[in-house]
């Protein structure tokens, strides 16, 4: 149950272009963090929870990701 | 007592146990968080059909809910297997019922993308369709635990 949030939101219909959006946030910020499986994993998760919150600009998705790994 | 959600009194899965094989990575962390906070237990997700083997020789499920396409592989061979185990399963493809083989669409199955209330009604089916358990969903909030979600047939 690692990082799992009793209140996150119940389960979204992500379609393709926004699962696609997802998936480029996820490699692009991964492969400039150098990221291992682990951290590729809880960048995943913050961004299915931005994502879930409404978020859809890669810029900005990009952006939160990179200072939540900074922190 | 009267019990109610805010989300609708058929979210309950607790004590359900659903296994999940999906590959794609945001489909499967959303559905298999949403489950848990369903209070279901949740097998997987497994990306791969060798995950997928490898957690099912372990842990038997109540119900299986199969993507179709698992990277390149087709998942049909886990479900000859799940079937003589007496697990129900539900698929949950994009690609249309019409690219299930004839011999399996009598099985379950849901269109990508579906949220959560179609996919739990949709587990319903699954169950009852195959003769198992019949699944009285509860409401979470009803602080009522135990495995009381069969009804002797």
């Amino acid at each position: 149950m690692s990082g799992f949030d009793p209140h996150y939101p119940q389960a979204h219909s992500f379609d393709p272009d926004t699962i696609d959006l997802m998936l480029a946030v996820l490699d692009d910020v991964s492969c400039t963090l150098g990221a291992d499986e682990s951290t590729r994993s809880r960048l995943a998760r913050r961004i299915l929870s931005a994502v879930t919150s409404g978020e859809r600009d890669p810029a900005r998705l990009r952006a939160d990701m990179m200072r939540s790994a900074a922190n | 007592m009267a019990c109610s959600t805010s989300q609708g009194a058929s979210r309950g899965l607790a004590g359900l146990r659903i296994f999940v094989a999906e590959d794609e990575l945001f489909i499967a962390m959303d559905l298999a968080d949403s489950l848990r906070a369903l209070h279901a237990e949740v097998i997987g997700p497994a990306a791969t059909l060798a995950e997928a083997r490898a957690l099912l020789a372990s842990d038997r499920p109540d119900v299986a809910v199969l993507d179709v396409k698992l990277g390149a592989e087709s998942v049909y061979p886990l479900v000859e297997a799940l079937r003589r185990q007496r697990v129900s399963v539900l698929f949950a493809s994009g690609y249309g019922r019409d690219a299930v083989p004839a011999e399996y669409r009598d099985l379950p199955f849901l269109s990508k993308p579906f949220g959560i209330d179609e996919f739990v009604r949709a587990l319903g089916v699954a169950l009852a369709s195959a003769n198992r358990a019949r699944v009285r969903l509860v409401p979470i909030d009803c602080g009522q635990d135990g495995d009381d979600r069969t009804d002797p047939a």
